[in-house]
């Protein structure tokens, strides 16, 4: 088992950097044939699996090296989700989850990700009608008055009369039990 | 499949609103059905339930504009290409043998994609720069859906994807460029730069891994979570009018400098596509990109943008295997495309 030291994710490869893949084993860089690869590259193209190793140096001239994140992920892909039954490697490798629940199963792994990819890591958008009820106004509110501030910023009175109507009616008591 | 007769003419959602810098703008929203496995590891059967409920909720939507469904996975393979080209089928499905599906509305504009990457993506297509109103029309439709089936969510994560780059809203807007004169000018590095530092990403005409052609560019956005939808939508469309105003510079910069290397370039380009014998797909869409630029400039009078790029579409492999039936070899389409090129040009002018 190799020991995943960082790894890169794009949405069709996954790069991982270890030292040796096997116990007291060495590999050879497929590019150069020369040095020993260091650098496991694993690319989705159109639905079949590549697998490349590669040294650090070839690596870098095909601009890896230098996007590797510095995340330690021990032990990581022994992780599996336990409704799908992917794991983190199988994840790590396609880039894509199984299920719903691989967000749970794999949130200490995905954090980095959404970071890396979205500056954010908490969602701030609309909501689905079955949210139970004072929770889904409460945010509903929170996304209105952020809707207002931006319509009022770009002097859009039309729209923020309506949104502003909105929120009145949201905060009356009568529309907050619903 | 589309009949042939329709695949010739335009879009309907193509029209006049196209503008000589900003092509058209695309909207998607990304949806999973809750308790279903993501399409990554369903099976077939888990796949071909996923279709008749998201058919089944569609239909039900009153007045719904999606009059027309396909199953991709057994169109041919170059019926799945002319769609494509027709921005309706993603690439992802072009091979995919397992059940999937495309509602339709008449005018092309309004489509639901079923069981690509994720579940259920909302399409809204519209000419120029529309996003707003691309935006309201997925909006509107996503919580019509929401009446009937339950979405995967989660209160902090958002809308859950099959790819975390799409987790939150799975809102992702695109918006077709057309910049000839910032690739002339070399300008463009500016361009790419600025995109990638505010979050967005720049691509070719088709989307993600495909080959920048013609000077045509997808800006859209990368970030999908800790935004609102509005404040994606509001913010792609100013970093779209700042590089509109940009590419109008570069026009106006070129044409004061240079136009006698801009007439020129111009007129050769029309002598290629009057009197070629053979010409590939890509050469046809450069082609016919410079003679877009050349409307876009006032240099020539004829045939409307809209027309023309109707053109580019009927010039790419799918739309000439459709309209000249069989299967031709890729010789043979070279060989008929240039009448197919002059024959279009000839009607409209």
């Amino acid at each position: 088992m190799n020991t995943l030291k960082s790894w890169y994710l794009t949405k069709h490869s996954a790069v991982s950097l270890y030292n040796a893949r096997g116990k007291g084993r060495t590999v050879k860089c497929q590019q150069c044939h020369q040095r020993e690869a260091r650098v496991h590259l694993t690319e989705i193209k159109n639905g079949q699996k590549q697998e490349l190793d590669l040294c650090e140096e070839c690596a870098s001239h095909m601009g890896l090296v230098g996007t590797l994140a510095e995340t330690t992920v021990p032990e990581a892909e022994n992780t599996t989700c336990p409704i799908c039954g992917i794991s983190l490697k199988d994840f790590v490798a396609a880039g894509r989850l199984g299920c719903e629940n691989c967000y749970a199963a794999f949130r200490d792994h995905l954090g980095s990700i959404f970071l890396k990819n979205h500056s954010a890591s908490t969602h701030k958008g609309k909501n689905p009608a079955r949210m139970n009820a004072p929770e889904r106004t409460r945010r509903m509110l929170q996304y209105l008055h952020l809707e207002l501030d931006r319509a009022v910023a770009r002097e859009d009175f039309e729209k923020a009369a309506s949104l502003r109507d909105r929120i009145t009616e949201l905060e009356t008591p009568d529309a907050a039990g619903r | 499949m589309l009949p042939v007769g329709e695949i010739e003419k335009p879009p309907a959602w193509m029209d006049n609103r196209t503008g000589p810098v900003v092509v058209s703008t695309r909207v998607r929203l990304a949806r999973n059905l809750h308790g279903a496995m993501f399409t990554t590891v369903a099976s077939v059967e888990e796949r071909l339930r996923v279709v008749t409920t998201v058919e089944s909720a569609a239909s039900a939507i009153p007045a719904s504009r999606y009059s027309r469904s396909f199953r991709t996975d057994v169109l041919s393979r170059s019926d799945r290409q002319a769609l494509h080209e027709r921005h309706l089928v993603p690439k992802t499905l072009l091979d995919e043998d397992k059940p999937s599906a495309l509602l339709l509305s008449q005018d092309e504009g309004d489509a639901i994609v079923i069981n690509e990457e994720d579940h259920v993506r909302l399409q809204a297509l519209r000419p120029g720069l529309a996003a707003e109103e691309a935006w309201d029309a997925v909006d509107a439709v996503d919580d019509l859906l929401d009446g009937s089936v339950e979405f995967a969510f989660d209160s902090e994560l958002g809308y859950l994807t099959a790819c975390p780059t799409n987790v939150g809203t799975g809102l992702r807007v695109s918006v077709m460029m057309h910049l000839p004169a910032l690739v002339i000018s070399g300008r463009f590095a500016n361009v790419t730069a600025a995109v990638i530092q505010g979050g967005f990403t720049v691509r070719g005409m088709h989307g993600e891994g495909s080959d920048p052609a013609g000077y045509f560019f997808q800006v859209s956005n990368q970030r999908t979570l800790g935004r609102s939808e509005g404040h994606i939508v509001g913010e792609l469309a100013e970093l779209v009018a700042q590089i509109e105003a940009y590419e109008t510079r570069s026009r106006k910069k070129l044409m004061d400098k240079e136009p006698l290397m801009l007439k020129d370039r111009i007129s050769r380009c029309r002598a290629v596509l009057d009197s070629a014998a053979v010409m590939g797909s890509t050469e046809a869409i450069g082609l016919l990109s410079i003679l877009r630029f050349g409307i876009g400039m006032g240099l020539v009078q004829e045939p409307a943008l809209a027309s023309l790029d109707h053109l580019i579409m009927l010039v790419q492999p799918g739309h000439m295997q459709t309209i000249f039936g069989g299967s031709l070899s890729e010789t043979e389409r070279d060989a008929r495309r240039p009448e197919l090129v002059r024959k279009h040009l000839a009607a409209v002018n």
